[in-house]
């Protein structure tokens, strides 16, 4: 299988799910949009993805680096909702903005962990992948994972706690 | 915050999900991009499409009846109204094709005004506009929506259809049978969201009654056509439970709205909005009691306290507990299907509710990003100055104002 019909058999069976990740890490369906044609052509590209046991899991590390990527460098376009259901009234569309704002302060304190432990805390947490199946992904031992992300709370709450970065109650 | 809020915060976050139409598109240009064929060209998402298609259906059979009525033709139609206006409800079931799949779903409308549209899983809606209460109850998720101070923006009433309804033209067809029963047949013109719409109606010669409809219409320009066949059945028994507006047991309630107008007469006061800085004198920081104290209580409180809705004024504040005022939504009764006063306030440059996108534009230059959608338009001018506008059919009906970074 060369790597075109390999990424297109990627794309074709977990296509919906990586589209899925890079949405919840940015909460913006125009750069989901975007990353995703991104991610499969880096991959073309990627001997690393060419040589990988693991086609997917290689593909979802991949998209969890860009979407950090592209958070870091702040190629932050205007925002179009990633639904566009009508708002009954107005508190729903304040609880909207409020369910947005605290989603992006957690992904802002998720992309200032070290790389390991960002990732294996989107796998567990947003993926909500098995800690075996994350340990499997990751070539550590689940016991490993587990600790990880035992530390990588530990570093959020740190994080979120700080007075200057107030996730509100809202 | 301990680690099991922590934790609900990233299970919300691992909640968030693309529509699937956008998970499609998404797919669709990957594929391309990996052909090297170029951007595949977007599909349009579309929005609300079962609610769309059962107000379609209700207005259908409700402006065929005012068409019916007033329409010249050998029947007599004085009768034909008379017999329509003391009916007490009609239920429709109405099967609609689009892009060859077929939907199913049964609307009930009481001569008072009273609607239950009722999706194929057994989710359904009710309006009741006496009470001005609406809910919507989702079977799937466990959900209820309950609206107070219903704003029902959609004509329900047959009675008022009727008197309102434009003299439409009716042509007559050649008679057919409707499983074995004789009708006479009829082609009938009206508008619906503003495009002529053409009925073919089959009418039961002894009830008087009409039988079934097909329409085949879109609901917007650039939307596919669509085909739906509507039976209809006059004064079958109606269960009065069905039309309860109170929420089931058991589901998750939210509610939108208040119950009662506000008792306290609001002075009416014009508030300025400051992109950047907030709207009259309550500024982006302030506490949720020191806004109370500039301008006055809410109509309601929600979200924790984090949102301040002043229906009765057309605006709403997100407060959070130690940043303040972090954002300002200023509407339009155009905007929601609560009860609100349309804001009266605008900019020092006159952009305010009613307002185009030209004159948008013209006050604030180019938009960072700017969607269209139907008769949808949304400019945003987050970067430049923390505002995001909403326009229906090129007017102004509801913008916020968030701190800028």
């Amino acid at each position: 299988m060369d790597t075109t019909e390999r990424l297109l058999k990627v794309l074709d069976e977990h296509g919906p799910r990586l589209h899925r990740l890079l949405a919840r890490l940015t909460l913006r369906a125009d750069a989901a949009e975007d990353l995703l044609q991104d991610l499969f052509l880096k991959l073309r590209d990627s001997t690393g993805f060419a040589r990988a046991d693991d086609a997917v899991g290689f593909a979802v590390r991949a998209a969890v680096n860009l979407a950090f990527d592209w958070r870091r460098a702040k190629l932050r376009r205007p925002e179009l909702p990633l639904t566009s259901d009508p708002a009954a009234g107005p508190s729903d569309l304040l609880a909207r903005l409020a369910k947005r704002d605290e989603l992006e302060q957690m992904l802002a304190a998720l992309a200032e962990l070290p790389d390991g432990m960002r990732l294996c805390l989107v796998l567990r947490y947003l993926e909500q992948l098995e800690a075996e199946d994350v340990a499997r992904q990751l070539g550590k031992t689940a016991h490993q994972v587990r600790a990880l992300c035992a530390k990588g709370i530990a570093k959020l709450r740190q994080q979120l706690n700080e007075p200057d970065r107030e996730v509100a109650n809202g | 915050m301990d680690e099991s809020e922590l934790l609900q915060r990233l299970q919300r976050l691992s909640d968030v999900n693309p529509d699937a139409a956008a998970t499609e598109r998404a797919l669709d240009k990957t594929r391309a991009a990996l052909a090297n064929a170029g951007p595949a060209p977007r599909s349009r998402q579309r929005r609300m499409w079962a609610h769309y298609l059962a107000y379609a259906a209700a207005l259908s059979v409700l402006a065929i009846i005012g068409g019916w009525i007033v329409a010249p033709a050998r029947l007599a139609f004085a009768d034909v109204k008379d017999k329509v206006e003391k009916t007490r409800s009609v239920t429709i079931k109405a099967t609609t094709t689009v892009d060859g799949k077929s939907t199913s779903e049964r609307t009930i409308i009481m001569a008072d005004g009273r609607v239950r549209m009722e999706d194929a899983d057994g989710s359904y809606s009710v309006i009741d506009p006496k009470t001005e209460r609406s809910l919507a109850v989702n079977l799937k998720n466990k959900t209820a929506l309950l609206i107070r101070g219903y704003y029902n923006r959609m004509p329900t009433n047959i009675y008022q259809i009727i008197r309102d309804i434009r003299k439409d033209e009716v042509r007559k067809l050649p008679a057919e049978k409707i499983d074995g029963k004789a009708t006479e047949v009829f082609i009938a013109k009206f508008k619906m969201a503003e495009l002529e719409q053409e009925l073919k109606v089959w009418v039961d010669p002894k009830s008087e009654l009409p039988l079934r409809l097909e329409m085949t219409y879109k609901v917007g320009l650039k939307q596919p056509e669509q085909r739906a066949v509507m039976d209809l059945v006059f004064d079958q028994p109606v269960d009065e439970k069905l039309f309860s507006t109170e929420p089931p047991e058991g589901y998750k309630l939210r509610d939108e709205g208040v119950k009662e107008p506000p008792t306290e007469e609001v002075k009416p006061v014009v508030l300025q909005v400051l992109p950047k800085e907030g709207i009259g004198p309550i500024k982006f920081g302030m506490t949720q009691q020191e806004v109370i104290d500039k301008i006055g209580k809410p109509d309601k409180i929600d979200q924790r306290g984090g949102a301040m809705d002043y229906l009765s004024r057309g605006y709403s504040i997100m407060v959070r507990p130690k940043r303040g005022v972090v954002a300002i939504i200023c509407y339009s009764q155009a905007a929601f299907a609560v009860k609100v006063k349309d804001f009266a306030g605008k900019t020092k440059d006159g952009i305010g509710i009613g307002s185009s996108a030209a004159d948008i534009k013209k006050a604030y230059g180019e938009p960072d990003a700017a969607e269209t959608e139907e008769a949808t338009i949304r400019l945003n001018y987050s970067k430049k100055l923390g505002m995001e506008f909403t326009l229906f059919s090129d007017k102004l009906v509801q913008f916020s104002i968030s701190q800028v970074p």
